[in-house]
């Protein structure tokens, strides 16, 4: 069995080290990647999108529903790890006064009470600032989960406005909600799904993508930002759940 | 920016993987995955894609290591028979 599946590797290793050769040069010109749509994109790109940073411009616009299916994926993960790791989740109390947590100390919570605001203010240019240098959505929503991660990890369960599973689920569901909406919302006023160009509002056409692009850009992030609490909630929890037994 | 430098990363990505896999204890393990995973952005970064890079750095380094330490909160260090 062993020998067979060394086997398989080898084989599977030969193909794929075969393979990488034929493969283009990074940067090649005349790769496939590089001449079908990206002339296209790279030309006219942020002329019509009104984003500087192009990858934005692409993710956000040019393949929008791509990466509303992306987000979808990043929702139903979190669901799974609900499924899996909280199967027993409506019945569940956490004990708000049992529960002690291996970190937290004096210390450290005046250094997070120090950075946390720079934390959070720096989360909110990504997403916002996204349009121009690198960032978006997806990095700013992680950067506030880790500061909530990082809150939590330090304050436990003493802290009582963080979110619970209940609103982090709530936080993912609506940042899809929003993303779904916004393509909706094109729908009506006579675009194509997520073809948010037609928005009527009193702006230039490559404004409104910029505002349109702001708003996937949002809801990419609160998705991304419930998720991820949602997990880590889910990974905690369990673990409370076991220390109260 | 030169090939050597990426390559040079592209080293240190095999040896950290190696690390990760052959250390003994599960925490160190972890640690050694969110260098492997800020090498990986670095290297991203010298190939010019500055947003994997940071979505690497973020995701990779902080919160996956995160998520592995609080996994490894519910683990014993011997297989209960």
């Amino acid at each position: 069995m062993k020998k067979t599946a060394g086997l398989i590797l080898i084989i599977a290793a030969a193909i794929l080290f075969r393979a990488v050769d034929t493969l283009p040069t990074i940067g090649d010109p005349q790769s496939p990647s590089a001449t079908h749509v990206s002339p296209r994109y790279i030309e006219n790109g942020p002329k019509e999108t009104g984003a500087a940073n192009m990858v934005t411009g692409v993710l956000a616009d040019f393949r929008g529903f791509d990466t509303l299916g992306e987000t979808t994926v990043i929702f139903t993960a979190g669901l799974a790890c609900l499924l899996l790791l909280g199967a027993t989740w409506p019945n569940r109390q956490a004990q708000p006064d049992s529960m002690e947590w291996p970190f937290g100390s004096a210390v450290l919570e005046a250094a997070i009470r120090f950075a946390t605001p720079f934390m959070l203010l720096f989360a909110t240019y990504v997403v916002i600032h996204g349009h121009d240098t690198p960032g978006g959505g997806f990095q700013g929503g992680v950067l506030y989960a880790t500061t909530l991660i990082l809150i939590k990890l330090t304050r436990g369960t003493s802290i009582k406005w963080a979110p619970s599973p209940q609103r982090a689920l709530l936080i993912a569901s609506s940042g899809v909600a929003l993303f779904a909406g916004i393509g909706f919302l094109s729908l009506v006023f006579g675009g194509s799904y997520l073809d948010y160009g037609v928005l009527p509002l009193p702006f230039p056409s490559s404004t409104i993508r910029t505002i349109g692009t702001l708003g996937i850009e949002i809801g990419v992030a609160l998705t991304v930002t419930g998720v991820l609490l949602l997990v880590f909630e889910m990974l905690t929890a369990w673990h409370e759940k076991e220390d109260s037994q | 920016m030169p090939y050597s430098i990426s390559i040079a990363f592209l080293v240190l990505l095999v040896v950290c993987a190696i690390a990760a896999l052959t250390v003994r204890q599960l925490i160190s393990a972890v640690v050694i995955f969110g260098v492997f995973s800020f090498f990986s952005a670095i290297f991203f970064a010298t190939l010019g894609a500055l947003d994997v890079a940071f979505t690497e750095a973020a995701v990779g380094a902080a919160v996956t290591t995160v998520f592995f330490v609080s996994a490894l909160f519910r683990t014993r260090k011997h297989e209960s028979q």
